[in-house]
């Protein structure tokens, strides 16, 4: 494998045997040794392979090694020549962040940061095998798979001005509930309103650096101002989607006429009916995320309304925005100066659309759609704009975190005899969580330095630094 | 609970890999099985109270290791059942009969030490090797 240097921000692997478009790697000679040093480059090459892509299969700075895709992965397939892949997508459909701002600022919250904490963690359902406090039968399930983020706002939990501040306003339309399977329904019914184990969190935060006052205005955030930030995803409905049509493209893979590098790999033509019916029940576990997202955001909204005994005007929680980071989707692109139909695959990437883009809000229109970038529970996440340049080569795509560096067992052995906790603590951040293992395997140094990874879509001009938030209270699974 | 069966861990950045040795088709089978169940639920034990017979088919030997496990993890995941025994009864190269007994999960008994969402074709491998049989899965955490 050939990789070339293009310019300090972008890297190129070299066109050869089977890939039908060379790769493109955002990343930098700091982050660079550490992505060479896994199989993450060897499956940007593997995606480069299959049928229909345009113009190269991409990853973002904060890649890492998945299974199949690389986790960071952008590659778009033509709409009516192209493949879908759920394994392009991963099992977290839609696993994604939304952020929320407050009226509050730290000052005035630090005397109360303990009690937040142990609220949310007590109000927050989280941690493997936890049950939301939303009870649905299969017929009210279908109804949520169908209308996303609206479901939860018609049921009192959000505002319309939430639904215009998410990406695709909460809902894909493609969802058709039917060709979601009965065990994916099952795995999803107990699950609404579940926060989840591993990387998923929810953060009290501070905005504790504006880059671009002018923007961070128009999405209302100031410095010194508390936040909200929810990483969450579509739960066991989602990887149950995921893991049926893994296996039903598997039983028809012959049918695709080409040699998969890798079985993960599996896809079908976008417009087959098995490629048709995926994208629908991947909708609706997309949206079936999005209305977990909203549940939750307005769950804690309520925890901290009664932790500080003040009234949702006095706490001033409003929505900046909700973006997912594990999706396909049909965007239209201009590739070689022509407009295309395309499916954008998104494995660990954030859409990142430029101002005067029709598919971002209205309130957003001359600043581009905020992009929310978390970073480990003990460093910073960023808030970023979309841009022109993203719209013009990454099919408006950018970074979506921080990107693990050490696996599970590497951080668990870091950390031994170490107290993460006090450690977090002694830099201001107070931890709650579920899992024996939990602090342990998402300690701050498993992951990439989010810095270097925004730095890099920041000068490559794929999205824009706009803030930096702190975090002071984290809740985990 | 049955003696737990020896597995290496694989290290992969994001995820929990394993691979495991056995002397037969049906011991490695069976042993992977356990061996998903140790991952997820460490020595928590489980009483043999409900039984499931499971069938599975694939497409070769690896495709079959996917789809016996995807059925193991969907009776933690989705049934909300703790795996107590495995007893394969029969096991080719594309099919797989077994009879599973579990008990209901109950947190108070049994603590979750991973979430297990998937078992995944990533470097998925059956083969034979010298003496026996050997076999590798990555799973999505």
């Amino acid at each position: 494998m050939r990789i070339i240097q293009i310019n300090p921000f972008c890297y190129e692997i070299e066109q050869e045997g089977d890939m039908r478009v060379p790769g493109r790697i955002y990343s930098s000679q700091a982050l660079m040794p550490g992505v060479e040093a896994d199989q993450s480059l060897k499956q940007v090459a593997n995606v480069a392979t299959l049928p229909g892509i345009v113009e190269a299969s991409m990853a973002m700075p904060d890649i890492h090694w998945g299974y199949g895709f690389p986790i960071g992965g952008v590659a778009a397939f033509d709409w009516q020549d192209g493949v879908i892949s759920p394994g392009g997508v991963g099992y977290d459909i839609n696993c994604g962040v939304r952020l929320a701002a407050t009226s509050l600022d730290l000052e005035s919250l630090q005397p109360y940061l303990d009690k937040i904490a142990d609220a949310l963690y007590q109000g927050i359902p989280c941690g493997v095998g936890s049950t939301g406090f939303v009870k649905l039968n299969q017929k009210e399930a279908k109804q949520v798979l169908k209308q996303g983020s609206r479901w939860a706002v018609s049921h009192g939990m959000g505002t319309d001005g939430d639904l215009e501040r998410t990406e695709e306003s909460g809902c894909m339309t493609a969802a058709d509930p039917d060709t979601v399977s009965e065990r994916a329904l099952q795995r999803g019914l107990k699950q609404l309103g579940t926060l989840g184990s591993g990387n998923h969190f929810l953060e009290i935060g501070v905005v504790e650096e504006v880059y671009d006052p002018e923007t961070a205005a128009v999405y209302g955030l100031s410095q010194g101002q508390v936040s909200v930030f929810l990483h969450s995803g579509s739960r066991g409905l989602g990887y149950q989607v995921c893991d049926d049509f893994l296996a039903r493209m598997t039983k028809k893979a012959g049918g695709l006429g080409i040699e998969l590098p890798d079985r993960q790999l599996v896809c079908s033509w976008i417009n087959s009916k098995m490629g048709q019916e995926y994208y629908a029940a991947m909708s609706c576990a997309a949206n079936y995320a999005w209305a977990n997202r909203q549940i939750l955001m307005h769950q804690a909204g309520e925890v901290l309304q009664q932790a500080l005994g003040m009234g949702p005007r006095d706490l001033g929680m409003r929505l900046v925005y909700d973006v997912c980071h594990n999706i396909a989707k049909k965007e239209t692109h201009v590739v070689d100066g022509v407009s295309r139909a395309l499916c954008v695959h998104r494995k660990g990437a954030t859409r990142a659309f430029a101002p005067g883009h029709p598919d971002v809000c209205s309130a957003y229109q001359k600043v581009g759609q905020p992009v929310l970038v978390p970073g480990d529970m003990g460093t910073c996440s960023y808030v970023l704009a979309g841009t022109q340049k993203a719209m013009e080569t990454t099919f408006g795509s950018t970074c979506h975190g921080a990107g693990r560096v050490m696996s599970r067992t590497q951080a668990k052995k870091a950390v031994k005899g170490r107290s993460i906790q006090r450690e977090l603590l002694d830099k201001g951040i107070r931890v709650r969580w579920t899992g024996r293992t939990t602090l342990a395997e998402e300690v701050p140094e498993a992951y990439k330095d989010v810095s270097q990874v925004v730095e890099v879509v920041h000068g490559a001009g794929i999205s824009r630094k706009v803030a930096k938030l702190r975090p002071v209270v984290v809740v985990k699974g | 609970m049955r003696k737990v069966p020896e597995y290496t861990l694989i290290d992969h950045t994001a995820d929990y890999g394993l691979t495991l040795c056995a002397k037969t088709p049906g011991e490695l089978y069976k042993n992977a099985a356990l061996a998903l169940k140790d991952l997820m639920l460490g020595a928590s034990p489980a009483e043999p109270e409900i039984e499931h017979r499971i069938r599975v088919a694939g497409l070769d030997r690896t495709d079959l290791l996917i789809n016996w496990l995807r059925e193991i993890l969907f009776l933690f995941a989705g049934d909300g059942e703790v795996l107590a025994r495995v007893r394969v009864e029969s096991v080719g190269e594309t099919s797989l009969s077994a009879l599973v007994h579990t008990e209901a999960y109950n947190p108070q008994r049994h603590e979750v030490l991973e979430e297990i969402k998937a078992v995944t074709y990533h470097q998925a491998r059956v083969r034979e090797i010298v003496g026996g049989w050997e076999c590798s899965v990555i799973f999505d955490v």
